[in-house]
Formats: structure tokens, C-alpha cells, sequence
């Protein structure tokens, strides 16, 4: 490659007849220096552990939707993405996916477009969302809300599971002034309860498990440090003490400083414009 | 009946890692969409390696699964009964159906389509919905040729089943069927050569004829002399005449099934042919080019070469952090499995690329799959039924420090405001029950300032009202079932919140020392049972881990793992990773340090961090 270059420059150098030694001393010198910066660069880069993950840097505001498993968030995705198919499946979310580009057709006055993405639930890659925001809200960050979806039908036995990922969530998005809409889904199912209910219920669980996180073993999150006070920026490692010194010891959603808004609806019924207009107001 | 519903593939279902549904052979139910979640769950989030075998999800199915690497990957599982009868076929026909509806896929180039679907923007005000139009051919092509192959696939082997005889009367029914149709049609080919208007087959949901007269048109695509050709067999003394006949025309009136099969054999025949050329083209590409892309530029397809190069230098280091050498080679197998036939992204190393999965790979490994909120737990159990306490026991090798972090334990539940009982199971090693005593005399000197070291509580017992160890002396294993049976009962009577029972450290690989375990987790039916094992080990981990989880049974395992001394590795915290993948069992505490509050819990990112870095 180089040595074709060398030739082409010697070949104009020729044909300019100016001195071709000065000329060379200038250029190549010049070409190497931008080459191996560039490659330098680039590895330094890789060095840094830095992937450029293309799916997840997406322009344009930002709404996450998140909660546990089977509570119907690959479903509203697929909603908004297919609003004429009657008739589709999910299964259990492995990896995250965007929606991009997604405007509610009810709203026409405003002609913003925003991307939607959907974090899997499942325990084990809840990871992916914490790394999501660590990633992204290191730069000013364009995450106009998280919608936190939970099944309204759950029991009160399992709903201790629901508030431990939203504490989690809480966490993040507290500390960041990012507002939570809590989607309560599943409202056409008989078993399903008033999104005032379960505010209630969600913060009984709150203050439960904070209780006893207050009373739990603290982490090891570094390899000489034994104390148990992990120094994280914007707070994302697993340590919950400002959002639960936040919520106080009786817990209360409107005491904190972003806003949390429950909202019922339901995926099957298409009933879910009350959130598509939680979603337009943050735009 | 239920028999005969239970003798059917019950499910062939294509889905991808976002969770979309692609296909389904028939239509869901709850059921079956619940045990395909918990297949997701255990198998394709766990990590736990099948090796193309057959995973038995329930009494009543099998699954197997297969993969196809893309953003995202494409997920083919066929749910099949668990069959006593034959279980040979229905595994064969599981595979026929994977493979079948793989060559389909491909040859169909739906992996192009889905990665079209996921990067199309959507935008649902310029009216356009281009993102269905790009999956509509699943529909239009994808169904119809499956169930067609699906068909023969269930012809082929049902006849294998009946001869056995043992078969369930659906199967039966739908070959005799079968079979008919296929004379019915053969007959009819000869005698309808001059009608025209073909009529194409149709397969209701369960696999049934329906027969309502669609045009086929749509579905004859036969123009080559080799239909003809294939038809002549039937009508050989009109040799002559046939060949006058115009061959699409004949063809087409031949059309009822068997030319699709034709089309989809053709299809499918086709793929192979286009991916040996595929294979040759990539190999051409090689040299600086290829270098440059595999370092700097990126947006390279990745192959198994590679790979090999990288994940031999991640083995070697993950091998000096104390990691196993086949949990190392599982973990590199597993990255080959998420990268081979990728695209790197742009400005990507294959080596961060690679990088970045491994450390997934860790991430999923070492996240419990269960919430691990033992107060809660308790809190529950205490809540349900309050005459009965929580019972905890540890076992472990020997030296592992099952006393110590028993005792750490209960410091912990002593802070909590429990009443903890400890238990001395281990009637073996001389001065076990000494040193445990020792213990309790610490801790209810940490609880109670005033307490008096020596000195006996209410009850005549070493402790004190919050704190107590419950001792029986020195003897053979079946005391320590006695004595175990015993120490449950004195705590309900006396109120005790909490059981804590220590045992004997055992040789993992020694037979007459494990067996007792198993007697002892049936006669004291702990709640929870927790191993102990020291982060120094090394490769012997992955043994310890999988012995002690054998040893109680088939109906019972290890609930939670305690890794000690994790102050005296720095950062080579392989043991974790051993213990957690001959077990998939979460870790509930490390040890790092001598006092009763140096433990704490994991978190999972420092441990992968510090396992990635040199």
C-alpha cells in the first residue's frame, strides 16, 4: 500500500519538477504520523474495553421499558411495532431490543419520534439494564423515563419480587431525575387490581425490604477494600442507601423527587393509551 | 385419552433472543408456553450445557433446541413427548424437525428478512407498515412447506411407531389417513390429466386434511421438465403422449401436495449448493485486509480460527485466576457459540468482541437465578408456621472453615434479633464440639456484654438466652441423625428462631463418608443447606461442588454456597466460578476475613472485572 503511494507521489513529484526529496521528507512523515495515530488510536480504544454496542447508541430520546419477567414488555414492544397483528406470541426476553424511531399515531400535534427499548426481566440479566445506564448516563443522557411494567394479577406473596426490581430501578433513575411511569398491565384479567392498590401494596413491600436490607450483610465490591462502602459514580453498583435514606423508613412513591405515576392498562385489550400519553408528555 | 394427547410432537416453535415468536407448528397454550419459558430460563440463560442431547422439561416432554447465530439469534425447539415407547424415534423425529425447519429457514433467507424486521425504523404515520411486510413470507411460504415436511416427517416415523404397535391411537389416524390420501391422489393423477382448476392441500392446526378447494396456483411454481419427468412414472405406456403435452401444464394439475413437497426438496437441495460457494468465497478473503479488520476496523464476520487464536490467551489467563481447565474450556466454548458467524461492530476487535461475551457469559453465571433475601426467607417461614424454626446446616471438606463461617453466620442472625441455636453434628473429629463451644461463648459475649464466659443459661446449657449450643458427645453417623432430630425439636419447644446445624468435613470422593448425608438431610430436613468451600482450592472445586450436591439425592441439592477465605486469593476468585458451574447454585456470602462480620455477598461485576483483568 505505502510503497504505491510512495510511487504516486514520486510519479506528481516528477511530473511538478519540484525537488522530490524536500517534498518526500514532508509528506511521507505526515503520512505516517496520521496513520499510526489513527491506528494507535483505535487500539487504545479497544484497550479501554470500549464496544461500540450499535444497537444501544441511539440517538434521539430515549424510554426504557423494564420490570420482572411475564409482566408484558416484549408485548407492548411488539404492540407499537405491529399495531395490525392480532394475533402474536413472546417468550421469555434473552437480550435487549430497540424499537426506533416509534410515533404515537394518536398524537399528532407533536412531531417527535422516540426509541423504545425493552430490557429482558429475568433475573440472571437484569445485568444488561444496569450496564445500560452505566454506559449511558455517563454522558448526558437522553432517557426521558423508564416504564416499569409489572402484572397487575400478581399476588401479594410474589409482589415482594416486583418491588425488589423496582427498588433497584428507583435506585438508578432517583439519583439521575428520571421519571417512572409503572405500567400496571394485564387489566383485562379478572384477577387484576387498581393501579391505587397496588402503589400500596408496592410500598408496604418497600419498606419490608428495605428493613431488611438495612439489616443485611454488606458487598465486597473491591479486592483490597473490607469496608463495606462502595464509591460508585451515579450510583449504579448494587449499594441502596441514598434511594432507601430517600424513601424513609415509612416509604412513600411521592416523596421522591422524580415523579412516579401508576397507571392500569392492558397489552391484549390494546388498552394502553394512558401510558403512550405518559410517554408524549416526557418527549 | 390423555395417552393419546401426550403421543404427538407437541410443539415446534421459532423464536429469537428479544423474544419474538416467529412460528408455532400448533397453537399455543399456557401450558406449553410456560415450559418453553422455563426452558429459556434454565437452559439458554443457565448456560447448562446439553450437548445437542435431549433435555427432559417434565414428566410428560422432552425438548430439544437449536441455534442459529445472528442479531439476535434464532432459537428452533421442538417440544416432543417423554416418551416410554420408542423413545429412539420420537428423539429422531425431534432432530428431523430441527433440522428441517433450520434448511427452511435458511433457504428461505428469513435471517436476512428478521435483520431487516429489527433495524426498520417504525413509523406507523406514513401508513406503510413495512415491518410486517418483511415477515409476511413466514406466513405465505414458511407454514405451508413446513407443514407439508412436518407431514411426511410424521408419515415416516408413525409408520416405525406402528409397527410396535404400542402406538396412541391420534398417530395411528393420522397415518392410515395419510395413507389414503396418498392413494386417493395417486388415483386421481391418473385420471384427472385433462381437468383443469387445481386444488391445493391444506393442513388444519392438528394436522388434519382440509380439503376446501384453494385455488393452487399460488403454490405451483413446477416449469421444469424434471416434474414432467417425475409424473411420467405414474403413466409410463403414455410416454409418448405426455411428452406432447405441455410439461408445465401437466404439472400443474399434478399439483395436490406433491409438487410442494417438489418445490420445498428443490428449495432445500438449493441451500446446500449456495452455501458450499459461500463457504469457498469467505476463504478467499485473506491477508492484510482480514487483519486489519480482525484488529482495528471491525464489521468483520467472525470464524472458529479466530476465535481459537483469542481464546487461547483468555483460557490461559482465566486458568492463572484459578479458574478449572474445563470450566475455562466450557466458558470458551461457550463464547464460540455466541460469536462464530457474528459480525463484529464497526471499530471492534474480534478480541473485545470476544471479550465482551465472556464476560456475559461470567455475568449470567454468577447472578443467582433465585432471589437470595434469606431474612425474607425466614421472615416467611417464621410468619406461616412460628412453632417450628428455620433450620440451616453446612457441610464441606475438611478445613474449609464450616465452624467459622457457621458462627459467622450467626452473628449475623443474632444482629437480626433471632434466637439461634447451634448445633454440634460433628460427633467425629475430636474437640469439634469444643470449638464450636468456644464460639457460642463469643457470641453471647458479643450479644450480651454481661455475660459471664462459662457460665450456663436457664436452661443449664453453654450460651445464653439468645445464643445456645446444643451438644450430644462423640459417636458413629447415626447419632448425628439423633442428635440432629433432637436439636429441631428442643428449639421449637424452647422457641428458637433459627437451627444451625455444623457437621463433620468429609473426603468428597469418599463413598462411606458421604452416604450419611443423604440420611441426614431426610431425617433433619434442613431448609436450607449450605456448602462451604475455601477459595484456595483450585481445580478440585468443580468435584467438591458436584460431589456434595450428588450426595443428598435426587430430590434434594445444595441451596447456597459460603466461598471462604476469599482475603487470602486476591484476585484469583476462580473457585467461585468452579463451584457455581458444577452446581448452578448462587453463592450467598464470601469469607474474607477472621472476625464474625467479615462476610459479605458478591457483587457479580467486581468478580467478572477482576476475573478479566491481566
Amino acid at each position: 500500500m505505502s510503497g504505491k503511494v510512495t510511487n504516486m507521489i514520486i510519479a506528481i513529484a516528477n511530473d511538478l519538477d519540484v525537488n522530490i526529496k524536500l517534498l518526500l521528507g514532508i509528506i511521507i512523515p505526515i503520512f505516517v504520523v496520521i496513520i499510526t495515530s489513527v491506528l494507535f488510536k483505535s487500539g487504545i480504544f479497544l484497550n479501554s474495553g470500549f464496544i461500540a454496542n450499535s444497537s444501544s447508541s441511539t440517538s434521539g430520546p430515549v424510554f426504557i421499558v423494564a420490570g420482572p419477567s411475564n409482566s408484558g414488555k416484549t408485548s407492548f414492544l411488539t404492540r407499537l411495532r405491529e399495531p395490525n397483528n392480532t394475533k402474536f406470541q413472546t417468550v421469555t426476553t434473552q437480550e435487549y431490543s430497540v424499537l426506533r424511531n416509534y410515533r404515537n399515531a394518536n398524537n399528532l400535534t407533536k412531531k417527535k419520534v422516540c426509541n423504545i427499548i425493552d430490557f429482558p426481566g429475568h433475573i440472571r440479566l437484569r445485568y444488561q439494564l444496569l450496564n445500560y445506564f452505566k454506559n449511558t448516563l455517563k454522558n448526558k443522557s437522553n432517557i426521558r423515563g423508564v416504564v416499569f411494567f409489572m402484572d397487575s394479577t400478581v399476588n401479594a406473596e410474589q409482589m415482594v419480587y416486583t418491588a425488589e426490581c423496582l427498588l433497584d430501578i428507583l435506585n438508578i433513575t432517583e439519583k439521575n431525575g428520571i421519571d417512572v411511569l409503572v405500567a400496571c398491565n394485564k387489566s383485562d384479567l379478572f384477577a387484576s387490581r387498581p393501579s391505587l392498590k397496588i402503589k400500596e401494596q408496592l410500598e408496604k413491600n418497600l419498606k419490608e425490604i428495605i428493613n431488611r436490607k438495612k439489616k443485611s450483610v454488606g458487598e465486597k465490591n473491591s479486592t483490597f477494600d473490607n469496608t463495606d462502602d462502595g464509591n460508585d459514580n451515579n450510583g449504579i453498583g448494587n449499594s441502596l442507601e441514598v434511594i432507601m435514606e430517600q424513601l424513609g423508613s415509612d416509604p412513600k412513591f411521592d416523596r421522591l423527587e422524580s415523579e412516579i405515576v401508576f397507571k392500569n392498562g392492558s397489552v391484549v385489550n390494546k388498552n394502553i393509551d394512558d401510558w403512550l400519553e405518559w410517554m408524549d408528555e416526557k418527549l | 385419552m390423555s395417552q393419546a394427547q401426550q403421543q404427538k410432537i407437541e410443539q415446534f416453535i421459532i423464536f429469537d433472543d428479544y423474544g419474538h415468536v416467529y412460528y408455532t407448528l400448533n397453537e399455543d397454550k399456557k401450558q406449553i408456553t410456560l415450559l418453553i419459558n422455563s426452558l429459556i430460563s434454565d437452559y439458554l440463560i443457565g448456560g447448562n450445557d446439553t450437548n445437542n442431547n435431549s433435555i427432559i422439561l417434565s414428566k410428560n416432554y422432552k425438548a430439544k433446541f437449536k441455534t442459529v447465530i445472528n442479531k439476535p439469534k434464532i432459537r428452533f425447539v421442538v417440544l416432543y413427548p417423554n416418551s416410554s415407547n420408542q423413545p429412539h424415534v420420537w428423539d429422531q423425529m425431534a432432530l428431523d424437525l430441527l433440522q428441517l425447519g433450520e434448511r427452511l429457514w435458511e433457504s428461505l433467507d428469513l435471517t436476512e428478512k428478521i435483520t431487516l424486521y429489527w433495524n426498520s425504523n417504525s413509523n406507523i404515520m406514513d401508513g406503510n407498515n413495512e415491518n410486517s411486510n418483511n415477515l409476511d413470507i413466514l406466513e405465505e411460504k414458511f407454514r405451508p412447506y413446513f407443514k407439508v415436511k412436518y407431514e411426511e416427517i410424521l408419515n415416516k416415523n408413525s409408520k416405525k411407531l406402528l409397527i410396535n404397535g404400542n402406538m396412541g391411537p391420534d398417530i395411528k389416524q393420522k397415518a392410515n389417513q395419510a395413507y389414503n390420501n396418498n392413494s386417493k391422489q395417486g388415483k386421481s393423477n391418473s385420471n384427472k390429466k385433462n381437468t383443469t382448476g387445481n386444488k391445493s392441500r391444506k393442513w388444519n392446526i392438528d394436522g388434519s386434511l382440509d380439503e376446501s378447494g384453494v385455488d393452487a396456483n399460488g403454490l405451483d411454481f413446477s416449469q421444469t421438465p424434471d416434474d414432467a419427468e417425475h409424473t411420467s412414472n405414474n403413466a409410463t405406456s403414455n410416454k409418448e403422449l405426455i411428452q406432447d403435452i405441455d410439461s408445465s401444464e401437466f404439472g400443474g394439475r399434478n399439483a395436490n401436495g406433491d409438487f410442494l413437497i417438489k418445490e420445498v426438496d428443490d428449495l432445500l437441495s438449493d441451500t446446500q449448493l449456495t452455501k458450499k460457494t459461500n463457504k469457498n468465497d469467505s476463504s478467499k478473503s485473506t491477508g492484510i485486509f482480514n487483519l486489519l479488520q480482525n484488529k482495528f476496523l471491525g464489521n468483520k464476520k467472525i470464524t472458529d480460527e479466530d476465535l481459537s487464536q483469542v481464546t487461547k490467551k483468555f483460557e490461559k489467563n482465566l486458568i492463572a485466576k484459578n479458574v478449572a481447565p474445563e470450566v475455562a474450556n466450557y466458558l470458551m466454548s461457550q463464547i464460540k457459540k455466541d460469536l462464530v458467524g457474528s459480525t463484529t461492530a464497526n471499530w471492534t476487535s474480534v478480541e473485545s468482541t470476544a471479550k465482551e461475551s465472556l464476560s456475559k457469559t461470567l455475568t449470567t453465571l454468577l447472578t443467582p437465578g433465585v432471589s437470595i433475601d434469606l431474612l425474607h426467607e425466614i421472615q416467611k417461614k417464621r410468619r406461616l408456621d412460628p412453632s417450628s424454626p428455620y433450620v440451616f446446616s453446612v457441610v464441606g471438606v475438611n478445613g474449609v472453615g464450616k465452624s467459622t463461617n457457621l458462627s459467622k453466620l450467626a452473628f449475623w442472625l443474632l444482629q437480626n434479633n433471632f434466637k439461634v441455636l447451634i448445633v454440634a453434628c460433628d460427633t467425629f473429629r475430636s474437640g469439634a464440639v469444643e470449638q464450636l463451644r468456644v464460639h457460642v461463648e463469643n457470641l453471647a459475649e458479643l450479644t450480651d456484654s454481661t455475660h459471664v464466659r462459662g457460665s450456663k443459661n436457664t436452661r443449664g446449657k453453654s450460651g445464653n438466652d439468645f445464643v445456645e449450643l446444643f451438644e450430644a458427645g462423640y459417636g458413629g453417623s447415626d447419632l448425628v441423625t439423633k442428635i440432629a432430630k433432637q436439636a429441631i425439636k428442643y428449639a421449637s419447644e424452647n422457641k428458637f428462631d433459627i437451627v444451625l446445624m455444623d457437621t463433620a468435613g468429609r473426603r468428597h470422593n469418599d463413598a462411606t463418608l458421604m452416604s450419611p448425608l443423604k440420611t441426614f438431610a431426610e431425617q433433619a430436613k434442613p431448609d436450607k443447606i449450605i456448602m462451604v468451600g475455601e477459595a484456595l482450592v483450585g481445580t478440585d472445586s468443580v468435584q467438591q461442588a458436584k460431589n456434595f450436591n450428588a450426595a443428598f439425592g435426587k430430590n434434594r441439592n445444595l441451596d447456597f454456597l459460603i466461598i471462604s477465605k476469599c482475603d487470602t486469593v486476591g484476585d484469583m476468585l476462580g473457585t467461585m466460578v468452579n463451584m457455581v458451574y458444577a452446581t448452578h447454585i448462587p453463592i450467598l456470602f464470601i469469607g474474607v476475613g477472621q472476625t464474625y462480620t467479615d462476610i459479605r455477598t458478591l457483587s457479580v461485576s467486581w468478580a467478572v472485572n477482576t476475573l478479566l483483568s491481566y
